[in-house]
């Protein structure tokens, strides 16, 4: 089991070179010269030439990706284009926004989900399924801006219940920032829980149908047993897939809702970046959420022997 | 495994009347879009400044926005977009991750290590951030958000397709397929595949979610096509400057995505219901 945790954990490094390499040169093809963005239109070719020269730009593509590999791996991912500060502390400054965002949303997601998606299979046909089947096809066919957009006009601006946008730190008082978090966690939530339910709900209908739960049920053993011993169980692998995709993706993709709700973290910063040919500051705020979500997805995997024995990594392609 | 046919399949489909409904909702849009020039009352893009931005009325059935322009006119044009990329984006997603996600599960060993690293690759990015990145190499077009949407989802399909290939592959049946000595190609069409294929369907249903919501996303961060062509997307992206003074226009262009998805959604679920014959027979 050890082997091949750290099997598995070796063989994230060709992924993340690969991630780094892909996302230096997506931005080397990416036409518009940061050079001209810095100096505007008046510049002279003199002084864009010097600049260039001052940035490192005038040296190959292939020198420049291992000088900033040298100086990722020991966590220097070089300075801003636009105002000159260490991209590492611009991303650790914007980090814990974006981190409490992404897990408070997937956190309620998963709660709301798993029991909405196994009741239902359980009482399949049911009204209760009915209900809770529309209920997740409400979540997954909201478009997430268009949400934000509605939760704002209707809690920010016409009731007042909820602050309509902004972000305020812990230390300006508690309630505040929780009162801030609520409708961009609302939004960023809802299309997980109806997802993640839909999922669970599917997945669980599957492995009831199964031969062994028949003979589960055959020998006489209870519902509750055969339901969450023998089922859930088998029913958790493809869902936990599932959930842990969906956080990766929230703590990248929250870009659309952090912008909407004017939320400081790591998405609204890619996007300013991207706007403004900011390259260093882009390749290290994507070169970081995809690690992250490589290691999630590492977890995901050590998690699934742990769950269903039978799928066993040591044999290799058997 | 699936001993039933199309025409059976069909029968199920048309007894699910949600299901029917959606379908009826889709035919009715894509022939909105097909005949927007006939059926929009005002011309989508022509500005009247008189009439800027008047709340519904007979007139103006959805309002109008900061140009005058009608509203109502600019959702039907834009439907031609959002049906158009959702379709062909998810076919390129589905085409090439099944394919991938199969090959990589039934086989396993180093196949299964590169296929899925690969995978990892792009999975590790974020859906909206990589569109995002490859519409900026591409450049802003409709071709090109297909071609950034479709590959956004391909490693989903894999990974989904590869779990369920994972799961029978121990299973008794493939076992005995095996030792029998059919094909591996025999195998994976006969066992694995419609195995892994209502897990497909299902996410077929939710990507074309992803997919019309991906593009409005896109076209929302002013990177779909450009103005003065109008897209779901960046009709909200105007709105949002106007929301006090007039969220009609907001409220509908975010209607059309929604009721486009939610349809889709309906399909998608009476299709897998369909092809589930077990699911309709168990109670």
């Amino acid at each position: 089991m050890s082997t091949y945790i750290i099997r598995r954990l070796l063989q994230t490094v060709p992924v993340l070179l690969g991630i780094s390499l892909a996302v230096f040169v997506l931005i080397e093809f990416t036409p518009g010269d940061p050079v001209a963005a810095i100096l505007g239109l008046q510049a002279s070719p003199d002084e864009v030439e010097r600049l260039r020269r001052a940035m490192g730009l005038d040296r190959p593509w292939y020198i420049r990706y291992g000088l900033w590999l040298a100086g990722v791996v020991q966590g220097d991912f070089g300075l801003s284009y636009q105002n000159g500060r260490p991209v590492t502390e611009l991303i650790v400054q914007r980090l814990p926004a974006t981190v409490e965002l992404a897990v408070a949303a997937q956190l309620a997601a998963t709660l709301l989900a798993l029991p909405i998606g196994v009741i239902s299979a359980v009482r399949q046909y049911s009204l209760t399924d009915y209900f809770f089947t529309s209920v997740a096809l409400f979540g997954i066919s909201m478009p997430n801006f268009w949400f934000s957009i509605l939760l704002i006009l209707v809690f920010g601006l016409h009731l007042g219940w909820l602050p309509a946008s902004g972000f305020v730190p812990v230390a300006a008082g508690l309630g505040t920032h929780l009162k801030h978090l609520v409708l961009p966690v609302t939004a960023l939530a809802l299309f997980n829980v109806g997802a993640l339910a839909r999922f669970t709900r599917s997945s669980m209908l599957e492995v009831l149908s199964q031969d062994f739960i028949r003979t589960a049920r055959a020998k006489g053993l209870g519902d509750r047993i055969v339901i969450y011993r023998h089922a859930l169980k088998n029913a958790l692998i493809p869902t936990l897939t599932v959930v842990g995709l969906q956080l990766g993706f929230l703590l990248g993709g929250s870009v659309i809702v952090e912008q909407v709700f004017a939320w400081p973290g790591i998405g609204w910063l890619s996007v300013t970046a991207i706007n403004q040919r900011d390259y260093p500051v882009v390749q290290g705020v994507v070169l970081l959420v995809a690690a992250a979500v490589v290691w999630i997805n590492v977890l995901v995997d050590i998690s699934y022997t742990w769950v269903n024995p039978r799928i066993r990594y040591d044999t290799g392609g058997r | 495994m699936r001993r039933f046919g199309s025409a059976e399949v069909w029968r199920r489909f048309r007894r699910n009347r949600l299901a029917v409904l959606g379908a009826v909702v889709i035919a009715a849009l894509t022939a909105g879009a097909i005949f927007a020039p006939w059926l929009a009352p005002h011309d989508p893009i022509a500005s009247n400044i008189r009439e800027r931005l008047q709340p519904p009325s007979a007139q103006h059935p959805f309002g109008t926005d900061d140009l005058g322009r009608d509203i109502f006119s600019r959702v039907i044009y834009a439907s031609r977009v959002s049906l158009q990329v959702g379709f062909i984006s998810v076919g390129i997603a589905a085409v090439a991750g099944v394919t991938l996600g199969l090959v990589a599960g039934y086989f396993g060993g180093w196949i299964d290590t590169i296929i899925m690293r690969v995978m990892d690759v792009l999975l590790a990015f974020p859906a909206v951030l990589l569109a995002i990145a490859i519409m900026a190499v591409l450049g802003p077009s409709i071709t090109n958000v297909m071609i950034a949407v479709g590959i956004v989802y391909i490693p989903v399909f894999a990974r989904v397709t590869r779990g369920s290939a994972l799961a029978v592959r121990e299973q008794e049946y493939v076992e005995s397929a095996r030792a029998a000595g059919r094909s591996a190609w025999g195998t994976l069409r006969r066992h694995v595949l419609p195995n892994a294929l209502d897990a497909v369907i299902v996410q077929m249903s939710l990507t074309m979610a992803f997919a019309i919501a991906a593009e409005a996303a896109l076209s929302f961060l002013g990177l779909g096509p450009q103005p003065p062509e109008p897209t779901w997307g960046s009709m909200l992206f105007f709105a949002r400057n106007y929301m006090v003074e007039a969220p009609w226009w907001a409220i509908f262009p975010g209607l059309a995505i929604f009721v486009t998805v939610f349809s889709l959604n309906l399909i998608g679920d009476g299709l897998r219901d369909a092809l589930d014959p077990r699911g309709t027979t168990r109670g």
